[in-house]
């Protein structure tokens, strides 16, 4: 599997008002080339300082880290070119107009001049900010601030893209938009990490994603598979709809091997065991003559697998 | 899909400069600054010209005898306010606006960043001096009539690129002390705070320090004392003249840690008598020139500390901001 990033034992440490403070502790990580990427986890959970880190702004403590091949320490330089990255809390000048900015941006990543305009209006054109371009920025609501931000990522064409919190302070249809060019974007070709901490918003795009809690990583794969490896850990939840009362079959879909618990509602049965049963219960539902009307599997979304790693390390952290 | 390689079209540092100077040209604080440095210098040139007419009866004589005394009064206050001005908020403002972010993330080294915006504050900086300096010059010489000569011209031109370099400390100063400041209000703050100590404090301090190790002798006016240049004199017994000379030369120790000592100083080799400057309280008298170049060649050691003095402060901010972590 070829890989975008990869990190090995990555640690920051700050000394702040005497205090030294873990903003990375060990990380190690890896973002597969084309997927769509979430670094999750709550305000000063680290995941700014790890990106820092790997463009080579902030330099770790320890550890070592690489981007699309590059050192983050010794070739930054090369990161930067290649990365497209909108940082928290960009800013821009007020007295420049969108277009001014983004001219800025292509002339310091060396765009020749013929080039320029072609991209510049197809990052205006992608982020929508077309008939905005010959306005200040001063004037620049805060969502089309956040736009302007998107464009100059996009004038590089990299091949890996960064986003840190790209849809903080930005209306729910900002949001949609982001998460749509980000589709858009990963079917071009290109690996996307995103960093948030709103996971409502970004955690149903992203394919892989790594939590991450002061400063360690609690958790790190493929979407699907931590689902699968917490349903294997915790159990599986299944609801059965019927077509008719559920009442009679109850019994026998009660006593399936490894069935922990149950609930019936009418024509709907949600069962809680320790593998996945739905052969099982269609096995039983056909012996019964009953018709399975819809059959899956209850998965925890993003946020309750965030939540429950959250509280695993708040668990492990009371315990020790 | 990658980035494909480009060759290099313009040095980054360039890049940046432009777009510094650019800005900075177009800022009203920049058109602000020149406008009421021109209206000081011509006030302050104005109000020389009549008092060496009305009080002194006489004028100097020369092109440079009538006005330098006015620009290098002017110069000595609002040089280091310009550097001060565009200095301030080199980089905390940057970092306040989140621009620093854009930038940073942007394929350049950050020395690029800190040496472009001083390459275009040195060409806002030559410009706020020479614009109202060369206009004020004009000015005046359609006022009193009087043409200078080729040598007052060098002078002039030269004691103008000196100015430059003494707002460039100032400049130094105040982006040094806008890097490791978090908010623009406080760099400014400790940046006239600087200013006022350099211009102000110190040469107070010095005359106090001096007063306590050599008292100041006391002047005596004769009691016969008519108005005009010619009568001014002052009573001062051999014994009373050395110990003044003792005085001003612990002064002159003392403010030698200034910028703004050495930049008085070079004023006086360049400008000569003409400039009529009174070095810390020091009588000049007029019509004592050097030549130019023997001018420069005695003051030698204040154009290198007055370079060190910025260089110093660059060199400073240049290390800490391309070492500052980024958050």
């Amino acid at each position: 599997m070829e890989y975008v990033v990869e990190t090995a034992e990555l640690t920051k440490t700050y000394r702040s008002h005497g205090i030294t403070i873990t903003a990375l502790d060990h990380g190690k990580f890896q973002i597969r080339k084309g997927s769509v990427f979430g670094l999750l986890g709550h305000n000063g959970a680290g995941k700014t300082t790890l990106i820092m880190i790997l463009m080579g702004l902030t330099l770790p403590t320890s550890g070592t880290a690489k981007v699309l091949g590059h050192d983050v320490v010794k070739e930054s330089l090369k990161i930067r070119r290649k990365v497209g990255f909108m940082p928290e809390g960009i800013g821009f000048y007020d007295h420049l107009t969108a277009q001014q900015h983004l001219d800025y941006v292509a002339a310091l990543n060396n765009i020749p001049q013929g080039e320029r305009k072609g991209v510049i209006d197809e990052a205006l054109s992608t982020t929508g900010l077309s008939e905005f371009k010959d306005r200040k920025v001063g004037v620049f609501s805060r969502g089309m601030s956040q736009r302007l931000a998107i464009a100059q990522t996009l004038l590089k064409d990299g091949e890996l893209l960064i986003f840190d919190e790209p849809t903080a302070g930005v209306d729910p249809e900002g949001a949609r938009e982001f998460k749509n060019l980000v589709g858009q974007l990963n079917k071009e070709g290109k690996t996307i990490l995103i960093s948030t901490h709103l996971l409502s918003e970004i955690g149903p795009i992203c394919s892989d994603i790594v939590i991450i809690r002061e400063g360690r990583i609690v958790v790190q794969g493929g979407v699907s598979e931590i689902v699968e490896r917490t349903m294997k850990e915790e159990g599986y939840w299944i609801e059965a709809k019927f077509n008719k009362d559920a009442a009679s079959l109850a019994p026998i879909l009660g006593k399936l091997e490894g069935v922990s618990s149950m609930e019936v509602k009418g024509e709907t049965v949600i069962l809680k065991a320790d593998t996945d049963i739905r052969s099982a219960i269609t096995r039983e539902a056909t012996k019964g003559k009953v018709d399975v009307l819809s059959l899956r599997r209850l998965e925890p979304s993003l946020e309750d697998l965030f939540m429950r790693f959250y509280g695993r390390e708040e668990e492990a952290k009371d315990i020790a | 899909m990658g980035v494909k390689k480009r060759r290099k079209i313009l040095p980054d540092l360039l890049t940046v400069a432009f777009r510094e100077f650019s800005d900075t040209i177009k800022s009203r604080r920049f058109i602000l600054l020149v406008v009421v440095f021109g209206l000081i210098m011509v006030a302050s040139m104005a109000a020389l010209i009549s008092e060496q007419t009305s009080y002194l009866g006489a004028m100097p004589t020369g092109f440079l005898g009538r006005v330098a005394r006015g620009m290098t009064a002017s110069i000595g206050y609002l040089a280091p306010i310009i550097g001060i001005a565009l200095g301030c908020d080199e980089i905390s403002g940057e970092r306040e606006r989140g621009s620093l972010k854009l930038l940073l993330a942007q394929p350049i080294y950050r020395d690029a960043v800190i040496n472009g915006k001083f390459l275009a504050a040195t060409l806002a900086t030559t410009l706020a001096i020479f614009i109202p300096s060369l206009a004020t010059v004009g000015g005046a010489m359609l006022y009193l009539g009087v043409s200078p000569t080729p040598d007052e011209l060098v002078r002039l031109a030269v004691y103008l690129v000196f100015s430059v370099l003494f707002a460039m400390t100032f400049y130094a100063i105040a982006t040094l002390l806008s890097t490791v400041s978090k908010k623009t209000s406080q760099s400014v703050m400790l940046s006239v705070g600087v200013w006022v100590a350099l211009t102000v404090i110190i040469p107070l301090i010095a005359e106090s320090v001096a007063g306590i190790f050599v008292p100041r002798p006391s002047l005596h006016m004769p009691q016969n004392q008519t108005s005009g240049p010619e009568t001014i004199r002052i009573i001062m017994n051999p014994a009373e003249a050395e110990q003044m000379t003792k005085f001003h030369s612990m002064v002159e120790s003392v403010s030698s840690i200034t910028p703004n000592y050495h930049f008085d100083k070079i004023g006086l080799y360049i400008l000569g008598g003409f400039s009529g400057v009174g070095l810390l309280g020091t009588l000049t008298s007029i019509g004592e020139s050097l030549p130019l170049l023997e001018g420069l060649g005695q003051c030698w050691p204040n154009i290198v500390v007055l370079v060190l003095f910025a260089l110093f402060a660059f060199v400073a901010s240049y290390m800490i901001f391309t070492r500052q972590e980024i958050r």
